[in-house]
């Protein structure tokens, strides 16, 4: 009786652990993103950019890989009034299964966070979080990339190529929708 | 009379094109979330499939419409401004991109159309990062037993296709001693996975090597397939998860990760063929996870080798590669690694066990009891790479192995080489994303580094490689390689040089 009482518990301990990490592939919910983006934000507010041609080709350009959509969404935190920061959401596909991750920057364009939000690949393939850290106090210039700026990893390469091509991306995407001057409509 | 109903025509006009993608937009985000809150256990997977493939298509379509309609209504506005009564003054484009932000100063009917543009604009990019990325999570408890993750939520697909390849071509130099060059279309690797739920995963690579199987041709036998491995795992807690099946036994650097592009120089370095057996993988269950940020662990109990299959050449023989492997003699491997920064890693490895397998070897059934073990180090800053690898077999019973299998098996091998290499494009290309870098290595392998005692030393088995040649990556998956190998190993049974020419890729 007393073993199966142990194993019982054994058992239950297990299911326990199972359940714990249940949410392994979702790390962070977009609220719970945008709410670690935005400490003591009073205010959010979602901008969303339909591209044009134009702003699509300089957008690729500075980022130095292509946009598959034209329709983005900025994520703007205010605090007292002022721009906290801005955050992008961007997702692409590892293998089969998708990624998707958040760039948080502040109005000068440097980026104060990388956080993968949620990973459907299987977990050897994610970079670990020390390696998605180096993006921290990164700009938009010929340093942030792989194997410059940022360092290279072995096992994670396809994720750690569009994680990096993602964060340039975003910097991109706000500098020609937010920064620059609108581009002449078509 | 038609001036004055204009603007009122252009109203009308917009709501009917915009009437229809609204209502898809609606439909689609009620079937999208129906099932979801019903909390359903993830139905059949052609299904969801189905669903996430109707879901993506709807999202591409709606995203063609808004720009469609975005047109169209320039077009109307185009058309309204020229009729200077219907269109009241100050009518400026609006700015290009902002498509959510009413325009100050714009006509009523523009402002109205703009506002329902930045709907549907949103609608689409909900539903769309609602396919992997949910809004919220919800949390329920179940059995007491603390917050569970919502299934709701849960990515419908589960099946994940990877996999890669490589070609080679080999020009021998000098000894050739009647070998001859070749053209090999080496490995086809296919990579299946499935995620089963949130913490249940299998993984697996299978393998076809020399492109024809079940037949020989002229010069060649036949090549194979084989399953290089096929595990389970349990995803249970960072630090201790769970892996069961045909797994890679976790020793050196290319035994667990040997796409083409993520090493250097065609073939394989010799210490991880002969020295640790790459491929090298067996049945067993373990353990693995992070005991904190950037250390690594893996401890596995496998069936052990078979020493019928070692040589005075090597250990690889001795594999049993998951084929109604004899399981009477286990083994126990473990590794850490370490990264203290991004880009740097070390770490070693221990592999023990009996390798006898109750085999009888000149009269007796020695335990035959075999370690080995290793130790790496890599760095990588910016386009700079050092890699190092030195291991270690050592072999019980090897007199009486000797004995019975009639040629010299050692009580140790050994073996260690480092390389260096250089991205050199960013030097002249800033911007660019390829990669042509230059490498050299030197390697050496003995397995015949000490033989039991009155044994003479099989010839050509302690080798000495120089090998420089480079690695050009036109995409950062798909790599084309050139290298020379320069062996030195006696004169008696000496390899032949090699120039190799090879591509591969990995996706």
């Amino acid at each position: 009786m007393r073993s199966a009482v142990r194993m019982g518990g054994l058992a239950l301990a297990v299911l326990a652990l199972g359940v714990r990490v249940a949410s392994a592939t979702v790390f962070l919910a977009r609220d719970e993103a945008l709410a670690l983006a935005f400490p003591g934000a009073e205010r959010l507010e979602d901008r969303v950019f339909i591209l044009t041609d134009e702003q699509k080709a300089a957008i690729e350009k500075l980022a130095r890989a292509p946009l598959e959509t034209k329709l983005w969404t900025l994520h703007v935190g205010w605090r007292s009034g002022e721009v906290q920061g801005y955050a992008i959401i961007d997702s692409h596909v590892v293998r089969t299964l998708p990624e998707t991750f958040m760039v948080v920057f502040d109005p000068a364009g440097t980026v104060q966070r990388v956080e993968v939000l949620a990973f459907h690949e299987p977990p050897e393939y994610l970079p670990p979080v020390r390696w998605v850290e180096q993006f921290k106090g990164r700009v938009l210039d010929d340093d942030l990339k792989l194997h410059a700026g940022i360092q290279g990893i072995t096992g994670a390469t396809i994720s750690a190529t569009a994680m990096t091509a993602g964060v340039r991306r975003a910097l991109a995407l706000y500098k020609v929708l937010v920064r620059q001057a609108p581009l002449p409509g078509k | 009379m038609r001036v004055i109903t204009s603007g009122r025509n252009l109203r009308r006009d917009v709501r009917a094109a915009l009437a229809i993608p609204m209502l898809v937009v609606l439909l689609t985000g009620v079937t999208r979330l129906a099932p979801a809150s019903a909390g359903d256990n993830s139905p059949g997977t052609a299904t969801s499939d189905q669903r996430t493939q109707a879901d993506e298509e709807k999202i591409d379509r709606l995203q063609r419409e808004v720009d469609e309609l975005r047109a169209r209504l320039r077009a109307l506005e185009q058309s309204a401004a020229a009729r200077p009564a219907s269109a009241p003054a100050g009518g400026a484009e609006p700015p290009s991109g902002a498509a959510a932000a009413p325009t100050g100063g714009a006509p009523p009917a523009t402002v109205e159309q703009e506002r329902k543009i930045g709907v549907l604009a949103e609608e689409v990019e909900r539903i769309k990062s609602q396919l992997v990325l949910p809004k919220a999570k919800e949390y329920k408890s179940l059995y007491g037993f603390g917050p569970a993750a919502s299934k709701v939520y849960q990515l419908d697909r589960g099946l994940s296709i990877g996999g890669y390849g490589e070609y080679n071509f080999q020009k021998f130099v000098s000894d050739q001693r009647g070998k001859r060059d070749q053209f090999d279309a080496l490995r086809f690797v296919l990579y299946t996975g499935y995620k089963f739920n949130e913490w249940i995963l299998f993984n697996s690579e299978l393998e076809f090597e020399h492109a024809v199987i079940g037949e020989d041709t002229i010069t060649a036998e036949s090549g194979e397939v084989a399953l290089e491995f096929a595990a389970l795992d349990f995803l249970l807690w960072k630090p201790v998860n769970v892996r069961a099946g045909l797994l890679l036994v976790p020793m050196g650097f290319l035994n667990e990760i040997h796409e083409p592009p993520f090493y250097y120089g065609v073939l394989r370095p010799e210490v991880e063929r002969r020295i640790i057996p790459t491929t090298w993988r067996e049945g067993g269950v373990g353990i693995f996870g992070a005991l904190a940020p950037g250390l690594d662990y893996r401890a596995y109990l496998m069936n052990s080798l078979n020493a019928e299959g070692f040589e005075s050449n090597g250990i690889r023989e001795a594999r049993q590669l998951g084929n109604r492997a004899l399981a009477d003699d286990l083994s126990g491997v473990v590794r850490v690694d370490y990264a203290p920064v991004p880009g740097a890693k070390l770490g070693g490895s221990l592999w023990i066990g009996d390798s006898g397998q109750g085999g009888t070897f000149a009269g007796s059934k020695p335990s035959a009891f075999t370690s080995i073990w290793e130790t790496h180090a890599q760095l990588e800053y910016r386009g700079l790479w050092l890699r190092a690898l030195g291991a270690f077999v050592s072999i019980d019973d090897a007199d009486v192995l000797s004995e019975g299998l009639g040629e010299t098996i050692a009580d140790d091998m050994f073996g260690f080489y480092a390389e260096a290499a250089y991205d050199l494009l960013p030097l002249v290309l800033s911007d660019t994303n390829q990669s042509f870098a230059p490498f050299f290595r030197y390697e050496i392998a003995d397995t015949q580094d000490d033989v039991p005692n009155g044994l003479v030393r099989a010839p050509g088995n302690d080798l000495k490689i120089y090998q420089l040649g480079f690695s050009y990556k036109p995409h950062p998956q798909v790599v084309v390689k050139l290298d020379y190998r320069d062996f030195q190993n006696g004169n008696v049974n000496p390899k032949p040089d090699e120039l190799n020419i090879g591509a591969g890729f990995v996706f």
